[in-house]
């Protein structure tokens, strides 16, 4: 079990360690997931800050879901943008927030329902009282797995941000983690040993387990395809 | 606990009609607001008094002790975040009001 206020510099891997990204595939009776495998052959820290790209928000209000520009937000280049001459960059990284009354709202891919909830579907809005972080579940001085993203060509995030305070605040935020160049890894054997946690590998889901429309780079071979049981299995831990 | 980031000021130049401070309202959706620092100064060349009122709306609720201050004094007040001078409830708002022109007020605070 990972604590939700796990710091993300204990979560970034190491070179030489193997992922698995978790996609969605059919969420049916009988739900399939396709997972691609992938060892961490270089990692490169992933650092920035982001505050001056950041507007105002007087109290109470919001900003809209947005890319995060090089000079601010909703501008391109979206400086968490894979480059298509990357196909094997995987991004891996949390966001800290400054002070603890901005509120975070995440869409990966953009527009896609992500809840913690079981009682609504339909994608979360900024502004809503659900699926936020708030800045004191992932600090800025050290950002938590609550924030834990994973980016990849062609996968897209976009934020935004609520200002819960009763005074305007000018927020700022700390992108922390690793960029990995990897190969991924399409060996049958390598793969079912990684299923059972030989050699380890950590599984990470991208859009949550529900169903969402995604895509992958050509580049990538074709993905393993597992059952409901697996994904449970990995998930917890489990050989 | 709060952090340095999540504080911040209210103040006001007071005179002898009452100011709201600003920042002045504890949002409805907060628990409290802890006030644990105070800066104040007398501008004037008498011995002057500063009243603040927690008020709701224009309901006072709530008239602190007052403080008087000699000719050109100040006064500071800080106390650690955990051990707060007074505290604000949600909807509550703070305002000043001194005998003589004026007063210098700068309270130091956080929402919680």
């Amino acid at each position: 079990m990972v604590e939700l206020n796990k710091p993300i510099v204990e979560s970034i891997l190491d070179e030489n360690m193997n992922l698995a990204i978790i996609l969605p595939k059919a969420v049916a009776k009988e739900p399939v997931f396709a997972l691609y495998f992938f060892r961490v052959m270089r990692r490169y820290p992933l650092h920035r800050t982001y505050d001056g790209e950041l507007p105002e928000i007087p109290a109470g209000e919001t900003v809209d879901f947005k890319i995060m520009g090089e000079t601010a937000l909703g501008g391109e280049p979206d400086i968490l943008a894979v480059w298509e001459e990357r196909p094997f960059r995987i991004l891996h990284f949390a966001f800290g927030i400054r002070p603890s009354e901005i509120w975070l709202y995440r869409s990966i891919p953009a527009g896609t329902p992500q809840t913690g909830w079981g009682y609504k579907v339909e994608p979360p809005k900024v502004g809503d009282k659900r699926d936020y972080i708030p800045g004191w579940l992932s600090p800025y001085d050290n950002p938590t797995v609550a924030t834990e993203c994973v980016l990849y060509h062609k996968l897209s995030i976009e934020i935004g941000l609520k200002n819960d305070s009763g005074r305007p605040i000018r927020p700022s935020m700390r992108i922390l983690g690793a960029g990995y160049d990897t190969i991924q890894i399409t060996n049958r054997n390598v793969i079912e040993g990684m299923l059972r946690q030989k050699p380890p590998c950590r599984f990470l889901t991208v859009g949550g387990l529900r169903h969402f429309t995604w895509t992958v780079p050509e580049e990538w071979a074709p993905p393993t395809e597992v059952d409901k049981a697996t994904i449970e299995r990995v998930l917890a831990g489990g050989s | 606990m709060a952090k340095p980031e999540d504080t911040f000021e209210m103040e006001a130049e007071v005179g002898t009609s009452k100011v709201p401070l600003t920042n002045n309202t504890v949002p409805p959706n907060k628990f409290a607001r802890k006030v644990y620092g105070m800066l104040i100064h007398n501008n004037a060349a008498t011995a002057n008094t500063l009243t603040l009122t927690v008020e709701r709306e224009a309901t006072v609720e709530r008239t602190l002790p007052p403080i008087t201050l000699d000719a050109y004094a100040s006064m500071d007040i800080y106390r650690s975040v955990d051990s707060p001078l007074f505290t604000m409830n949600p909807g509550q708002n703070i305002k000043a009001l001194a005998s003589a022109n004026t007063i210098s007020v700068m309270l130091q605070a956080y929402d919680l």
